[in-house]
């Protein structure tokens, strides 16, 4: 009884999770970033602006849910404290951006190209200078850029959640942003236990436990012996994408699931 | 390069090198896509390596049509004797 009790308080406080975030993405979306567009001028400074206020509101995110709904460990946080990052991670929840951001003060990431004719989203894209996704070699050199520009870009190389029993096939555009531009890849493993935020999983269906989320930054892959090793980009990148999905299954694996 | 046995030699050799492709996995009727994955990023490679090989631009529209390795060898076959 008091289990189910506690099951129903914690559905609630998941809706008002929502409500908290949708709230403050209507400010955001149809305040700040519509002056910020209209005031500043400058594309990079206002990118730079832009994704500071996004970190910002999701570092409060995190907090409202970290106080309500969910448990959360982060390790190593420090080493995504560099600029020009090419962060990759899995994907086990609707949330894991969220978490990403918050960690990251400058963070770029790619976004679907239609959500631009969303009112919702489109001047947060728009003054944020998010990399919308135009696919193949276009996104690869937009990708480039971001990186150049100090950006930690955000990637999860499934290209969508996980499956609900663990890692999907990985997709070879991370590793070819990575082969191409020459950077080192931070990997960041995520572990979610009790969640109902996955793929076909229900959000308003509260899970038995209270959600807990663990984050570890890994050390960087080094990019250079792949590209030694395979002289072709297109090669190395297979190779690369191959090590991380044992990268990221070998280290998600530890509760049987991802 | 002149006859399509010597362009499909030469298109098994590209598509091993520049994926790391199994040879014996190469067969005329192989679907790119399905059965050697390859993607949007490089069927792109593919076209410059094309290009490099015969010294003739290849359309990226007359590639789209192309399926299997075989059509490679076709469209690289119009290509030469246009």
């Amino acid at each position: 009884m008091i289990e189910r009790a506690e099951r129903a308080v914690r559905g609630l406080a998941t809706g008002f999770c929502f409500a908290v975030f949708g709230l403050g993405q209507l400010a955001l979306a149809f305040a700040v970033f519509p002056l910020l567009m209209l005031f500043m001028r400058d594309e990079v400074r206002r990118g730079r602006l832009a994704k500071n206020i996004v970190h910002l509101s999701m570092r409060i995110f995190v907090k409202v849910m970290s106080l309500t709904i969910l448990d959360f460990e982060a390790r190593h946080l420090e080493r995504l404290d560099r600029p020009g990052l090419l962060v990759l991670a899995n994907h086990p929840s609707l949330i894991d951006i969220v978490f990403l951001i918050s960690f990251i003060r400058q963070a770029d990431c790619i976004v679907k190209a239609t959500l631009l004719d969303n009112p919702f989203t489109r001047y947060a894209i728009l003054a944020g200078g998010f990399i919308r996704n135009t696919g193949g070699p276009a996104l690869v050199e937009s990708c480039g850029r971001s990186l150049a520009l100090g950006n930690a870009l955000i990637i999860f190389p499934e290209g969508t959640r996980s499956d609900p029993d663990g890692l999907r096939e990985l997709q070879r555009g991370a590793a070819n942003i990575a082969v191409r531009n020459r950077r080192d890849i931070t990997p960041v493993v995520i572990r979610a236990r009790e969640h109902n935020l996955g793929r076909h999983s229900r959000w308003w269906a509260a899970p038995k436990k209270r959600m807990s989320f663990e984050f570890e930054v890994g050390e960087d892959i080094k990019i250079e012996p792949f590209l030694e090793r395979k002289r072709e980009a297109p090669a190395a990148a297979r190779e690369l994408t191959e090590y991380l999905k044992n990268y990221f299954t070998e280290r998600t694996q530890v509760y049987g699931r991802a | 390069m002149k006859t399509k046995e010597d362009i499909y030699n030469n298109v098994v050799d590209i598509l091993s090198k520049t994926f790391d492709l199994d040879p014996a996995a190469i067969k005329p009727e192989a679907n790119l896509y399905t059965d050697l994955d390859i993607d949007s990023i490089d069927a792109i490679d593919l076209l410059v390596k094309l290009q490099q090989v015969t010294g003739k631009r290849m359309q990226p529209e007359a590639f789209k049509s192309v399926r299997t390795v075989q059509d490679i060898v076709d469209a690289v076959d119009v290509l030469l004797t246009q």
